[in-house]
C-alpha cells in the first residue's frame, strides 16, 4: 500500500520536471536569424533601458523592412528583461545561446562584463549598448557603439579648457568629480591623466554619491571648499538632476560650471531637473532628436510614432539604442557578403562584419570604425548645453543646443596594461 | 514520539535520533535524489543547468544565512557582501598569485570565514535590530574596499581563467556543473551536520534564550563568533564558486538587495532547516525564471500594445508578494507545509 503511494509520488514528481525541463530545452524553431538582447526595463536603469529596449525592437524592425541586414536575411529580435541582476541575465544569456542567437544586445556595463567570457566560448559577439569601458578590455566579442565615457570626459574637459583659456584666464582650471561609486561611475578614471597633462587640475577627493541620491549637499560643498570650477559626473539623468537642483539651491551655478558625460540623456534631465538644468552641460556621442534636420533622424523620429503612437517621443536612448540595430544590420550584411547568406553565424557577424566596419555612418553617431582590437569604435562627440526655450519634440520650456556642431575628437585612451595593443593610443610623458 | 517519523520506527538509541538517514525510505529518497542530479548534465539542455548552477551557489551561500540566523538568531543582512569576500579573493589570489582553483576555494572560504567572524563580533555586544545594522554597514564596508583597493579590480574587476582538471575543462555551465554539485552536496551534510552536533544545539538555545543558555554554561560569545564565522565559510565558499562560474568579479555583482532576498529566501524556505533552505532556494529560483523567462515575454507577445516593461514589472511585485504571504500566512515556510505533507502521507487514510 505504501510502496504503491510512493511510486505514484515518485512518478508525479517525474511528471512534473518533464513538464517543467522540456520549455527550457525546446528553443525556437528559427529559420530566421535571432538577435537577442537583456534589457533591465525593472532595474534600477529602467528608465534608460526601456527606451532603449524600444529603440532596439524598432531599429530591428527597421532594417529588415529596409532590407539592410542583407538580402534572405530576417532578423528575428527577443529580449527578458535583466532586472540589472547577473544572476538573471546568466541564465538568459545562455538560453539565448541555446535558442541559436547570433548577435546579443547589453544594456549595461555590469551585464557586458559578466557575460564576455560566455559570449566569447558561444561565438556571439554582443554590442554594447552603454558606454562602460571595461567590457571592451580586453579586445574580445564585446562591441561598442560610440565614444565611451572616458573618453567623452576628454572631449569636454578640451571644450572647457579652451573656454577657460578664451575667457583669459591663466591659472589651471579645477575639475571636481561627483559620481557612482561603481564601474559606471568610476568608468571616467582613465582620461585623468590626460586631462592633467592638458592642464586640468583635478580634485583628488572625488565625491561619491548613492544610486539615487536624495541629496548632495556635503558632496557638492566639499568640492566649493576644494575651489572646483567645473563640476562633472559620470551618472544616469536622475542622480545628475539631483546634483544640479541642489547646486541651483546652494547657489554654486553662478561660479561653477556642472557637466555630466554621455550616460545623462538630456530629456530626462529636463525632466528630473527642470530650470535647475538651464546652463549645465552634457557631452554626447548620439545625436539629438532635435536634429530633425539629419535626414536620418527625422526619419527615426517619425518610424518611432508610426509604430508606437503618434504621441510618442523618441528620447536620446532611443536614438541610441537604434543606431545600435543598425550597427548589427550593417555587420550582418558585411558578413552575408563575406560568407554568403546562408552561412552567416555569429562568428562571421564579428569576423567579417563588425571587425571590418571602416568609417561607417548610421547618421546617428559618429562614424564608427573597429578592428582587431578596437572595440569601441568613436571616440568623437559633441558638447550640449541646457537653454530656456520651446522643445521641437518634447514641448516645455527647456531644451539643449549644440554649442560644437562638428564632432570633437579625444586621442584614443586605454588603461595603461593595454596599451601595448594600441600603439596610436594616448600615453602620458615619461616621468609623470 | 516523532510523528515525522513513520509508524513502527523507534529511535531506541541517541545516534539513531541524529542519524541523517533515519529511515530507509528516506535513504532511498536522498540517493535518488543525488542520483537525478547526477544524471541533469546528460539529459538538460545549458540553460536549465546554468539556472541550476546558480541555484547550487545559492543555496551553498543561504546555508551561512540559516546558520548565523536560523540556528543561532542572529541577524545578518549583509551575506552578499561575505559572498564578495570569497570571490574577490578568489580574483586576486587567482590574478597575483596564479593559484589554482582548488588551492583558492579553501582559502577563499577562509577569507569568507575570517571576515564574517570579524563583523560578527559585535554580536558579543549587541542583539537584534542594532546587530541588523551592523551586518548593513559590513555590507557597505566590504564592498567600498573592494572598490578601492587597487588589487581587487577597481572599477574594472577582476577576470578569472577556466577551471580544469587535466585536460578537463571546467567551465561554462555544463563543464563547472559536477563542481557545484559536489560542493552543494558537501554544504548541504555540513549544515545538515551542525544541527545535530553539540555546536548547533549551543546555537539554537542561544536563539532561542541566551539567557538560558549562558546560565547552562554555554559559552555564548564563542558560539555567536562561531556562528558568524561559519556563515561566512559558506558565502566564501558561495563566492569563490560564483567568481569562477562567471568568470569575473565585479562590485555591481553582490549588493544589499541580494543580502536582502538571501533572507527572504531562507525566511520562505523556512528558518532553521536546511531542507528548508534547499526548498527556499528553489522555489524563489525558479519563481524568478518562470515569471521573467516564461511568462512576461508570453504576456509581451500576445498583447504587442502593452509595453514589454509592464509585464516584466510582475516578476518583482510576485517576489516580493510571495514573501509577505509567508510571513503573514506561514512564516515557518516551506519546509513546514513539507513535514505536513510528510504527516498526512504517514497517517493516512486518519486525517489527524
Amino acid at each position: 500500500m505504501m510502496t504503491r503511494r510512493l511510486t505514484k509520488i515518485v512518478l508525479l514528481i517525474l511528471m512534473w520536471l518533464l513538464i517543467t525541463i522540456f520549455p527550457f530545452t525546446e528553443g525556437w524553431a528559427a529559420r530566421e536569424i535571432l538577435f537577442t538582447g537583456t534589457p533591465g526595463v525593472t532595474g534600477p536603469l529602467a528608465d534608460i533601458s526601456v527606451p532603449q529596449q524600444q529603440g532596439t525592437e524598432d531599429g530591428i524592425k527597421y532594417a529588415n523592412e529596409k532590407g539592410l541586414f542583407g538580402p534572405g536575411i530576417k532578423v528575428i529580435f527577443k529580449w527578458q528583461d535583466s532586472q540589472y541582476k547577473v544572476s538573471v541575465t546568466v541564465p538568459a544569456f545562455t538560453r539565448f545561446v541555446e535558442a541559436g542567437t547570433f548577435l546579443h544586445f547589453t544594456y549595461s556595463t555590469g551585464d557586458s562584463d559578466a557575460i564576455k567570457h560566455m559570449a566569447a566560448k558561444a561565438n556571439v559577439p554582443t554590442i554594447d549598448t552603454g558606454y562602460g569601458t571595461s567590457p571592451h578590455f580586453p579586445p574580445g566579442w564585446c562591441f561598442g557603439h560610440a565614444t565611451t565615457y572616458h573618453e567623452t570626459l576628454a572631449v569636454l574637459g578640451q571644450y572647457w579648457l579652451s573656454e577657460w583659456k578664451k575667457s583669459g584666464k591663466t591659472t589651471p582650471p579645477k575639475m571636481g568629480i561627483i559620481t557612482w561609486d561603481n564601474p559606471f561611475g568610476r568608468s571616467y578614471e582613465a582620461a585623468v591623466p590626460y586631462l592633467t597633462a592638458i592642464g586640468w587640475e583635478v580634485i583628488p577627493q572625488v565625491q561619491y554619491c548613492a544610486t539615487f541620491p536624495i541629496d548632495v549637499t556635503s558632496q557638492l560643498a566639499a568640492l566649493n571648499k576644494a575651489g572646483a570650477d567645473f563640476i562633472v559626473s559620470c551618472m544616469v539623468p536622475m542622480p545628475w538632476s539631483t546634483v544640479l537642483k541642489d547646486a541651483e539651491r546652494l547657489g554654486l551655478k553662478s561660479n561653477i560650471k556642472f557637466g555630466c558625460l554621455t550616460g545623462a540623456f538630456p530629456d530626462q534631465v529636463i525632466r528630473g531637473a527642470g530650470k535647475a538644468s538651464i546652463g549645465a552641460y552634457v557631452v554626447l556621442s548620439e545625436r539629438l532628436w532635435t536634429e530633425t534636420n539629419i535626414p536620418v533622424v527625422k526619419e527615426v523620429v517619425e518610424y518611432a510614432k508610426k509604430l508606437r503612437g503618434a504621441d510618442y517621443k523618441a528620447g536620446y536612448c532611443y536614438i541610441q539604442a537604434f543606431h545600435c540595430a543598425l550597427m548589427a544590420a550593417r555587420a550582418t550584411k558585411m558578413a552575408a557578403e563575406a560568407v554568403g547568406a546562408d552561412k552567416v553565424d555569429g562568428k562571421a557577424i564579428k569576423e567579417h562584419g563588425l571587425e571590418k566596419i571602416k568609417n561607417w555612418d548610421s547618421g546617428l553617431a559618429p562614424p564608427l570604425t573597429f578592428d582587431k582590437n578596437e572595440r569601441e569604435g568613436s571616440r568623437q562627440a559633441r558638447v550640449w548645453t541646457f537653454v530656456e526655450g520651446a522643445d521641437p519634440i518634447f514641448g516645455g520650456d527647456i531644451t539643449v543646443k549644440c554649442l560644437t556642431p562638428e564632432w570633437l575628437s579625444s586621442p584614443r585612451i586605454v588603461p595603461a596594461e593595454y596599451l601595448h595593443l594600441f600603439p596610436e593610443a594616448w600615453k602620458p610623458a615619461k616621468g609623470k | 514520539m516523532d510523528i515525522r517519523l513513520p509508524c513502527g520506527v523507534f529511535n531506541t538509541r541517541y545516534d539513531k535520533d541524529t542519524a541523517i538517514f533515519r529511515t530507509k525510505e528516506r535513504g532511498c529518497l536522498i540517493i535518488f535524489i543525488i542520483a537525478f542530479f547526477i544524471c541533469c548534465p546528460f539529459i538538460m539542455s545549458n540553460t536549465f543547468l546554468s539556472i541550476l548552477d546558480l541555484i547550487f551557489i545559492t543555496i551553498i551561500c543561504v546555508m551561512g544565512i540559516n546558520t548565523v540566523t536560523g540556528y543561532c538568531g542572529q541577524l545578518n543582512i549583509g551575506q552578499s557582501a561575505f559572498m564578495a569576500v570569497g570571490a574577490f579573493f578568489s580574483g586576486w589570489l587567482a590574478k597575483d598569485f596564479s593559484l589554482s582553483f582548488w588551492l583558492i576555494l579553501p582559502i577563499a572560504t577562509l577569507a569568507g570565514g575570517m571576515v564574517g567572524g570579524l563583523f560578527g563580533l559585535p554580536s558579543l555586544r549587541v542583539k537584534g535590530l542594532y546587530l541588523a545594522l551592523f551586518t548593513l554597514a559590513a555590507q557597505f564596508i566590504i564592498m567600498w574596499s573592494f572598490r578601492h583597493i587597487p588589487c581587487f579590480g577597481g572599477a574594472y574587476g577582476l577576470h578569472l581563467k577556466e577551471v580544469s582538471l587535466g585536460s578537463w575543462d571546467l567551465s561554462g555551465p555544463r563543464g563547472f556543473y559536477p563542481i557545484l554539485l559536489l560542493s552543494v552536496i558537501i554544504a548541504i551534510y555540513c549544515s545538515q551536520n551542525i544541527s545535530r552536533t553539540k555546536v548547533g544545539r549551543a546555537f539554537v538555545a542561544i536563539r532561542d534564550n541566551d539567557l538560558a543558555a549562558e546560565t547552562l554554561g554555554i559559552n555564548i560569545r564563542a558560539y555567536k563568533a562561531l556562528a558568524f564565522f561559519i556563515s561566512g565559510c559558506f558565502a566564501g565558499f558561495a563566492g569563490c564558486l560564483w567568481a569562477y562560474f562567471i568568470q569575473f568579479v565585479g562590485v555591481e555583482q553582490f549588493t544589499l538587495l541580494d543580502s536582502v532576498w538571501y533572507l527572504g529566501m531562507a525566511i520562505v524556505g523556512g528558518l532553521g532547516s536546511t531542507l528548508g533552505v534547499i526548498f527556499g532556494v528553489f522555489f524563489m529560483k525558479i519563481l524568478e525564471q518562470i515569471t521573467v523567462s516564461w511568462i512576461c515575454p508570453i504576456l509581451v507577445e500576445r498583447f504587442p500594445n502593452v509595453a514589454g516593461e509592464t509585464f516584466a514589472g510582475i516578476s518583482l511585485l510576485v517576489y516580493g508578494l510571495v514573501i509577505i504571504m509567508f510571513l503573514i500566512f506561514d512564516p515557518r515556510g516551506l519546509v513546514h507545509w513539507w513535514n505536513i505533507l510528510k504527516v498526512s502521507y504517514r497517517l493516512h487514510p486518519f486525517s489527524y
